[in-house]
C-alpha cells in the first residue's frame, strides 16, 4: 500500500541513506527525517500520546485599544480624554479595589476570569515605543526593539531546540492564517502555515485511485519530495526554497487534515475568522500533533474613526472565540497543558480624535489564559494623568519581554536569555509560584 | 559584475546577445507572461527598440472594457443636504435596509471588478500599463474593507492606470485627495480640533520616504497640514473652516503649510527618490536589489523631475536586469501566475468563483491588500498553505476538476455551478490538432516551451511523457493511442503547472 505512512517511511529511510552519503544535505532534510522518526511510533505509525506543553499566540492586528478593553473604572482622566468613547456602563469588574473592568461585551472572558483561567498583564510595552504598525509589530514578533532583526522570538526558540540531537519538525509551530508571521521564522526553523485545512493538500493526489497515485508520484518527483536530494540541492536559491516548502506542506498536510477531519469540537464556536481558526487549533491539540506553538491572528483593530461600534464588535468576537476555545480544551482535558497569550502591536492614544476614534499609541494589556496560569492581575496599570503621559500616550509599566521570558523559562523550560538576547526578570504567570 | 556598471545598458557590455531568453525575461517582468509569439516579435527588434516598445505603450490601443454601475453600486446624492433628505424619508429600520442594499451592491460590484481587472491583465495590448497599475495599487494602498464604495475603488484604479508611467509626484498628489484614499486612511475626518494622524503617517512611512527619516513630531505637524480635506459623492472637497492655517514646523522647515506644501517638502528629501527606487527595483527586479542599483535609479527619478519612463527604460536596459541574479529568480505574484497561465493556455473565461477563490487562497485578493503595507513580494508570497494553493490553482482554473473536494465554505464562494466538476475552459486536443502535434512527446515539449521555456531537468520531462503515455515508456506515442486524451492532457498540464520552476520568472 502506498499511503502517507509509506511515503514517510520511504522518505525517512531514503533521507537517512542519503545522509550517510552526502554530508552537505540541507539541514532541513535531516531534521525533518529525524523528527518524524522520533515522534512516530515506527510499528503503528501513531503519534505517541504526549503531554507536552502547548503555547497558543493570539495576535490582534492593527493596534487594539487597551483602554476600551480593560477599562479604568471611575477615572476622571479617562472620561475627560474620551468624552465620546469612555465606557461607563455594564462594566465587568476585575475585582473590587482593582479599579479595572473588562469591556461589557467580554462576558465569556469575565466568566473565565472568575473561574481562574484568565490573567491580565497591565501596561505591556517597551522603551522608545514605535507608532508604526509594521515596525512595532516586528518589535513584538522579534522581541528586538533596538535592531531590525530577521528572525522571530519563537523561531529562535525552535532554532535553539534544534541544536541538540532532537531536531525540530516544521509541525512544531503551526500558523492558522493567510501568511506565516515573522515570530515563527528562525534562522533554520520554518513553520507550517495554512488558512483552511481542507484546502491544505494537493487536490489531484487523494491516492484513492491508481490514477491519483500516479499523479502524485510525478508531483513528488517534480517537487523533489520523493527522495531526489540532487533536485533539492541543485538549482537556484528560489527553487530550493520552493521545494523545501513543498516538502514541509506534504509532510504536515496529512496530519493536519486527519486532525481537523476526524476530531470534533466539544463546544460550539462563533462564526468568525478567529472562531474558525481556534476551532481548528483545538482539534489539532485534541489529535495530539507534535506541535508546541499554535499561532492565530485577528485583524481590524486599527480604529482611527468611528471606533465605538467597531470595537464593541471586536471585543465580542475576541471574547466569544477565546471562551469557546478555553471551554473546549477544558472538556478535552488539555487545558492544564495549554497557555494562551494575546498581544497587539500597540495600544491607542489616550485622548480620542475628532473622528470618534483613536490614533496609534503605546502600552496596552495582554491576556494570559489556561488551566495552569496564576489568575488575576499582573503589573501596574499606567497612570492616565496628563502629567504622566508621554506626548499623550501611556508609559509602559511591564516590558513585554518579561512576559516572553516567563513563557520561555517557566512554560517552555528553556533559557530565555539566549533567545531574548538579554536578561529579563520573569513574572509569576503560573499557579503554584509566588 | 563591477558595481558601478550595474545600470549600464546591457547591450553596451561586450558579449551581450539579444536572445529569446532575454526577450522573454523583458516580457515576463513588464507584463504577466511571455507568449512565444510576443517573444518572436521582440526578437525582430533591437533590444533598445524592444524596451522602447514596452515602455512607450501608448502606441498600442488602450484596452476598452467598460464596467457599468447602477444607482446602488454608485450612489450620487448631489449635496449633503440632499443626502440627508434622502435618508430622512425612512424609518430607522428602512434606513438600515437601504444602507445594507448600497453596501451589498458595492460588494457584488467589487467581485465583478476583480474579474474585470484580471481580464485587462490578460487581454491588454499594453501589459506594462496593467503591471504598473498593480504596482501603484500595492504601494498607495486602499482597501474595499474600509472604503465600502466600489465606485471609489474603480476611480482610484483608473487613476493608477492614467498615471501609471507618468509623474510620480503628480500621482501622489492625486492620491492624497482621492476619495478612496481619503476614506481608507481617515483623512476625510481629519479636522483642526483633533487631527487624525493616519494618512500623515502612512504618507511618509509607506508611500514616500520610509521609516526612520522623520520624527513623531513631523507626523503630528503633517496631520495638521492635511486637516480640512474630505469628499462628497465622488469629489474631493476642501473645508477651509476645518483646516488648521497655523504655523507648522515640518522636516526642519517652518511655515503655514498645507498638504501641497507638505508634499513639496517630502519630494525634496533624499529619502524619497530612494524609497520609490527601492520599490521599483524589487517589483521589477529581485527581492534584494544592490544599493548601487537603488541609488542609480533614485538619481534618475530626480534628474527627470519624477517622470517615471526614463527610469523604467534605464532599469529594463540595465545589465543588472538581465543578470543571473534577476532572471528566472523571482517568485511570481498570484496575479502574475493566474493572468499568465490563462493567457499562455488561451483561456479567456475561467470560472469567476474559481478565480476569486484561487486568489484568496494564494493571498492576493485584489482591492483588499492585507493591510496598508501592501502585498508581499517574491519569496514572501510562499508558505506551506499558499504554495499548496498555487499547486491546486490549475484544478480550479484550467482543468475544472476537483472543485467538489474543496471545503464547504470555499464551495459557497465557488457557487452552485462548481459543486459539480465543471467543464474545462481549455481544449488542449483542439490546440494540439491545430498545430499538427500528434504524439505525446511533442505535446509535452509544446507545453513546456510555452509554460516553462527556461526548462526543467531532462528526467522530469521524461516523467511527464511517461505519465502521458500511460504505458511506462518515454518514447513518443500517438496521442490517439493514449485513450481519454483530453483528460490525460489536462492532468499532464496540471502537473506541469505544479512544477516549482513554473512559480518563478
Amino acid at each position: 500500500m502506498f499511503d502517507d505512512l509509506h511515503t514517510r517511511r520511504l522518505f525517512i529511510s531514503r533521507g537517512m541513506t542519503v545522509l550517510s552519503a552526502a554530508t552537505t544535505l540541507p539541514a532541513f532534510l535531516e531534521s525533518t527525517g529525524r523528527a518524524l522518526a522520533n515522534t512516530r511510533d515506527a510499528s503503528t505509525g501513531k503519534t505517541r500520546k504526549s503531554d507536552h506543553r502547548i503555547f497558543v499566540v493570539v495576535q490582534l492586528g492593527g493596534g487594539n485599544d487597551g483602554l476600551s478593553t480593560v477599562i479604568p473604572v471611575d477615572n476622571d482622566d479617562y472620561r475627560r480624554a474620551r468624552p465620546r468613547l469612555a465606557i461607563n456602563r455594564n462594566l465587568l469588574s476585575l475585582g473590587r479595589g482593582s479599579g479595572l473592568a473588562l469591556h461589557p461585551n467580554m462576558t465569556g472572558m469575565k466568566s473565565l476570569f472568575d473561574a481562574g483561567h484568565l490573567s491580565v498583564v497591565l501596561g505591556a510595552g517597551y522603551p522608545n515605543p514605535n507608532r508604526s504598525h509594521f515596525r512595532s509589530m516586528a518589535i513584538w514578533q522579534t522581541a528586538q526593539p533596538a535592531i531590525e532583526a530577521n528572525h522571530g522570538w519563537l523561531g529562535r526558540y525552535f532554532d535553539n531546540q534544534c541544536c541538540g540531537a532532537d531536531p525540530v519538525t516544521p509541525e512544531a509551530a503551526v500558523n492558522v492564517g493567510p501568511t506565516s508571521p515573522m515570530a515563527l521564522h528562525g534562522k533554520e526553523f520554518s513553520s507550517v502555515s495554512f488558512m483552511n485545512p481542507a484546502a491544505f493538500q494537493w487536490l489531484p493526489g487523494s491516492r484513492k485511485t491508481l490514477f491519483s497515485r500516479r499523479m502524485h508520484s510525478i508531483y513528488d518527483e517534480l517537487n523533489g519530495i520523493s527522495g531526489h536530494p540532487e533536485a533539492v540541492l541543485a538549482g537556484q536559491d528560489s527553487l530550493n526554497f520552493l521545494q523545501r516548502v513543498a516538502l514541509d506542506a506534504h509532510l504536515a498536510g496529512a496530519d493536519i487534515r486527519h486532525a481537523t477531519d476526524d476530531f470534533h469540537n466539544a463546544v460550539p464556536y462563533p462564526d468568525s475568522d478567529l472562531g474558525r481558526s481556534l476551532a481548528n487549533v483545538a482539534k489539532m491539540i485534541h489529535a495530539d500533533l507534535p506541535t508546541t506553538v499554535y499561532y492565530v491572528s485577528m485583524g481590524g483593530f486599527d480604529t482611527h474613526a468611528n471606533e465605538k461600534s467597531r470595537h464593541d464588535k471586536l471585543m465580542k468576537d475576541l471574547s466569544d472565540a477565546l471562551t469557546s476555545f478555553i471551554n473546549d480544551l477544558k472538556a478535552q482535558g488539555n487545558l492544564d497543558r495549554t497557555l494562551v497569550m494575546t498581544f497587539s502591536e500597540f495600544g491607542r492614544r489616550v485622548a480620542e480624535n475628532a473622528s470618534g476614534g483613536t490614533d496609534h499609541g503605546t502600552a496596552a494589556p495582554m491576556f494570559l489564559m489556561g488551566g495552569s496560569i496564576r489568575p488575576g492581575l499582573l503589573g501596574v496599570e499606567p497612570s492616565l494623568s496628563p502629567a504622566h503621559l508621554d506626548h499623550g500616550d501611556l508609559r509602559f509599566t511591564v516590558d513585554f519581554r518579561t512576559v516572553y521570558a516567563s513563557v520561555l523559562k517557566d512554560w517552555l523550560h528553556t533559557d530565555a536569555q539566549a533567545i531574548l538576547n538579554g536578561r529579563f526578570k520573569t513574572l509569576p504567570i503560573l499557579a503554584g509560584r509566588s | 559584475m563591477t558595481t558601478p556598471d550595474m545600470l549600464t545598458a546591457a547591450w553596451n557590455v561586450p558579449g551581450f546577445k539579444w536572445s529569446r531568453e532575454k526577450a522573454a525575461h523583458l516580457l515576463n517582468r513588464t507584463g504577466f507572461c511571455a507568449p512565444p509569439e510576443a517573444v518572436e516579435a521582440l526578437l525582430r527588434l533591437s533590444p533598445q527598440a524592444a524596451v522602447a516598445k514596452v515602455v512607450d505603450y501608448e502606441a498600442e490601443p488602450a484596452y476598452v472594457y467598460p464596467l457599468e454601475f447602477d444607482a446602488y453600486s454608485h450612489p450620487v446624492f448631489g449635496s449633503p443636504r440632499r443626502r440627508r433628505a434622502f435618508f430622512q424619508r425612512f424609518t430607522p429600520a428602512e434606513r438600515r435596509k437601504t444602507l445594507t442594499r448600497f453596501f451589498q451592491a458595492s460588494f457584488e460590484k467589487m467581485q465583478e471588478m476583480r474579474f474585470w481587472w484580471l481580464h485587462r491583465m490578460i487581454h491588454t495590448p499594453r501589459p506594462l500599463e496593467e503591471k504598473l497599475t498593480l504596482f501603484w495599487h500595492g504601494l498607495f494602498v486602499s482597501g474595499f474593507d474600509m472604503v465600502h464604495n466600489a465606485y471609489h475603488m474603480y476611480m482610484q484604479n483608473n487613476l493608477f492606470r492614467t498615471h501609471a508611467a507618468g509623474n510620480i509626484k503628480t500621482l501622489t498628489w492625486q492620491m492624497a485627495i482621492d476619495p478612496a484614499m481619503l476614506a481608507y486612511l481617515n483623512n476625510n475626518q481629519n479636522r483642526k480640533a483633533h487631527p487624525n494622524e493616519n494618512f500623515a503617517r502612512e504618507l511618509m512611512e509607506l508611500f514616500t520616504m520610509g521609516i526612520g527619516n522623520y520624527t513623531e513630531e513631523d507626523v503630528r505637524q503633517s496631520a495638521r497640514a492635511w486637516t480640512g480635506w474630505t469628499f462628497f459623492d465622488d469629489r474631493a472637497v476642501f473645508l477651509a473652516r476645518q483646516h488648521d492655517f497655523g504655523e507648522k514646523t515640518f522636516l526642519g522647515r517652518t511655515g503655514r503649510f498645507n498638504g501641497r506644501d507638505i508634499l513639496d517638502i517630502i519630494f525634496e528629501q533624499p529619502a524619497t527618490p530612494k524609497h520609490f527606487a527601492t520599490k521599483l527595483a524589487i517589483y521589477f527586479g529581485n527581492d534584494e536589489p544592490p544599493p548601487q542599483v537603488i541609488s542609480g535609479l533614485a538619481d534618475c527619478l530626480k534628474q527627470n523631475a519624477w517622470e517615471l519612463k526614463p527610469t523604467l527604460k534605464t532599469l529594463f536596459s540595465s545589465q543588472w536586469f538581465y543578470s543571473d541574479a534577476v532572471v528566472n529568480n523571482k517568485v511570481k505574484s498570484p496575479a502574475e501566475l493566474i493572468a499568465g497561465t490563462l493567457k499562455l493556455l488561451g483561456t479567456s473565461a475561467p470560472n469567476p468563483g474559481a478565480f476569486l477563490l484561487s486568489m484568496e487562497l494564494m493571498g492576493q485578493m485584489l482591492f483588499e491588500a492585507p493591510n496598508v503595507g501592501g502585498w508581499p513580494t517574491g519569496k514572501e508570497w510562499i508558505d506551506t498553505g499558499t504554495l499548496m494553493a498555487r499547486y491546486n490553482m490549475p484544478a480550479l482554473l484550467v482543468t475544472g476538476r476537483y472543485a467538489a473536494r474543496m471545503p464547504p465554505r470555499l464551495r459557497r464562494i465557488l457557487g452552485e455551478k462548481c459543486l459539480r466538476e465543471f467543464e474545462s475552459p481549455i481544449n488542449p486536443c483542439a490546440e494540439l490538432a491545430a498545430r499538427q502535434i500528434a504524439n505525446t512527446r511533442d505535446a509535452v515539449d509544446f507545453y513546456l516551451s510555452r509554460l516553462i521555456p527556461h526548462g526543467i531537468p531532462a528526467d522530469r520531462r521524461l516523467d511527464l511523457i511517461r505519465f502521458l503515455n500511460r504505458n511506462g515508456s518515454a518514447n513518443a506515442r500517438p496521442l490517439s493511442a493514449v485513450g481519454e486524451e483530453k483528460f490525460m492532457l489536462l492532468s499532464m498540464l496540471h502537473l506541469m503547472l505544479a512544477e516549482p520552476r513554473y512559480q518563478l520568472c
